[in-house]
């Protein structure tokens, strides 16, 4: 991106393809990402109303939220695995600076999904296991 | 279903599920995944909401969010800036309060430098608290100032939050980012007014001390080497979206380029505080742009449904003069800041106050400082104000209470500030005319 504003103020050369790997980092680096930040408990939550009830309370909400989790995780899962499918199998390709198939962008999804259903899975499933709440 | 039952129906299933601890991005895709299910034909709305949330990120509009924070993030680890406000504490003589004031000019400072409300509220807090407290500063001039100017990263560019909204709302990011430092610049003026007037008025609330005796020279030459130098990156990032060298995601990469530059030039750059200041950008980053993820499909099932345009009609024909109007919305954000982060309150609120602005043809930038001075102020309102823990954990001793006591004044002040926006609109306007011209 550097060279990119220095040379095209400096009337050099353009480099088209910078901005377009610029969005595609961002994207990977956003779902690779998230899985890595729910284990660490830094997905922001709004705890106010859980923190404010007694402990046993307090306990089956947090589990209630790990199973909501868990299920949209899941859901989301299957249906990331249809959108591959269907993009594969319709061959569409993504016409832009850098020419791919599209099911490419999509392959990233179907395992961070799978993967923060897996971390809600152990949260639920070995509670001892999991890193206690972040502050906030 | 008529639109206000679907619109009951989202923003209340939303609010369950965030009021349960789900965390937002999940609240989120709760959400849509049954409005996308109901409302937009079953399977095809889901597989719709599956392919916008990968498209919601690819945006080079977003790309300055995590280079604004990794500069401030670089800053602040490297203790580079905790260089800079030993340098501004010289230069703060014999006034009353030089602590609380060392801590706006500071923070005003470190404003210009990072994107990170966060790492500005901690930087100021783990520096100057300790010695505050320790000169016998009460807790309402101690945790206050640094409180309130903390909150001013997201108002000085680099502003992440300010490239987030103007994503979000469609309002130029440029113009978003430059019309936000003259009143972001009134409001430190406000502070520091105020903490010199109430330290001359209530004397024991900020004893004073001697300072040790030293030359113009010996004030000035800290200033000169650690403060200005730093000021040229504020140039450089803002400069170039005035001047149109670059565009703003370009300019905070020029930016991210010179605050690593200035680190390495003051010799303050290893591995383990590059490292450190990497996997914070990171993780907040993430945490940010996979909100927008979870939430992007949020505003299409409000547009397809029509509870946005149906919200939009009600409010225009409702006979309601655009002032009221304005200041409703402004007071729904100040509620939501109570309870809610930065991020869900815009995304919750962008897709139903937009139509609203453009209805009643308020100008976009002008609005998007009011939302960015509200959610601002919403990062210090209790009981969830994000930086009111940020102060607990750098001042584990000062009880919330006391934090939340020390901060009122200066919401208030931000509040004036938000009138004064609001009668004056030209403030917030001159900056992105200057550039437009």
């Amino acid at each position: 991106m550097l060279i990119d504003v220095g040379a095209r103020n400096l009337k050099l050369f353009a480099i088209p393809w910078s901005l377009e790997t610029s969005e595609y980092m961002l994207y990977a680096m956003t779902f690779l990402g998230a899985p890595w930040v729910l284990r660490e408990n830094g997905h922001i939550a709004i705890e106010l109303a859980v923190e404010r009830l007694p402990p046993r309370a307090r306990a089956r909400a947090r589990l209630a939220a790990d199973a909501v989790g868990a299920a949209v995780c899941a859901i989301l899962f299957v249906y990331a695995c249809r959108l591959l499918w269907r993009s594969y199998a319709s061959g569409v390709i993504v016409q832009k600076s850098v020419v791919f198939p599209e099911w490419i962008e999509f392959s990233i999804v179907p395992p961070v999904m799978l993967l923060l259903c897996g971390i809600y899975l152990r949260r639920l499933l070995w509670p001892h296991l999991a890193r206690p709440p972040a502050e906030p | 279903m008529a639109w206000y039952e679907i619109l009951a129906l989202l923003i209340g299933t939303l609010v369950a599920f965030m009021a349960l601890g789900v965390p937002v991005v999940f609240a989120f895709f709760a959400t849509n995944l049954i409005g996308a299910y109901v409302f937009m034909g079953g399977d095809a709305g889901v597989l719709q909401l599956m392919r916008n949330s990968v498209d919601a990120v690819q945006s080079f509009a977003l790309a300055p969010i995590p280079l604004f924070i990794f500069m401030g993030e670089v800053m602040f680890h490297t203790g580079v800036a905790s260089r800079a406000i030993d340098a501004v504490d010289r230069l703060i003589a014999r006034l009353p309060g030089r602590l609380a004031l060392v801590a706006i000019t500071g923070g005003t400072i470190f404003s210009a430098l990072s994107g990170s409300t966060i790492a500005n509220t901690a930087m100021l807090g783990s520096t100057l608290l300790p010695e505050m407290y320790r000169r016998g500063y009460h807790s309402s001039i101690a945790v206050g100032p640094i409180v309130a100017v903390g909150g001013l990263a997201m108002l000085i560019p680099p502003s992440a939050l300010a490239v987030l909204l103007g994503s979000v709302a469609g309002i130029p990011i440029g113009e978003l980012l430059v019309a936000s430092i003259l009143p972001a610049l009134i409001l430190a003026a406000l502070f520091f007014g105020y903490v010199i007037l109430r330290c001359s008025l209530s004397p024991h609330l900020a004893p004073s001390y001697d300072v040790a005796a030293l030359s113009w020279r010996e004030r000035l030459m800290p200033f000169v080497k650690y403060v200005l130098p730093l000021m040229a990156i504020f140039v450089v990032v803002v400069g170039s979206i005035i001047g149109g060298i670059a565009t703003p995601t370009e300019s905070a990469a020029l930016g991210a380029a010179a605050a690593v530059a200035a680190a390495a030039a003051y010799r303050r750059l290893t591995w383990s505080s590059f490292r450190v200041a990497l996997r914070q950008t990171l993780q907040f980053t993430v945490m940010t742009l996979f909100i927008i993820c979870g939430s992007v499909s949020f505003s299409q099932i409000m547009a397809f449904t029509q509870a946005s345009s149906g919200l939009s009609d009600l409010v225009t024909g409702s006979g309601l003069s655009p002032t009221l109007v304005l200041l409703g919305m402004l007071g729904i954000l100040l509620f939501l800041g109570c309870f809610m982060d930065q991020v869900s309150m815009m995304m919750i609120t962008a897709p139903l106050f937009m139509p609203v602005v453009q209805q009643f043809g308020f100008h976009l930038v002008w609005f998007g400082v009011l939302m960015l001075m509200l959610l601002e102020i919403g990062l210090a309102t209790p009981p969830f104000g994000l930086l009111l823990f940020v102060a607990k954990g750098a001042s584990p001793e000062t009880s919330m209470r006391e934090i939340i006591v020390s901060v009122a004044p200066f919401i208030a002040l931000a509040l004036c500030v938000v009138a004064l926006l609001i009668v004056f609109p030209q403030i917030t306007l001159l900056l992105p005319r200057l550039m437009g011209s």
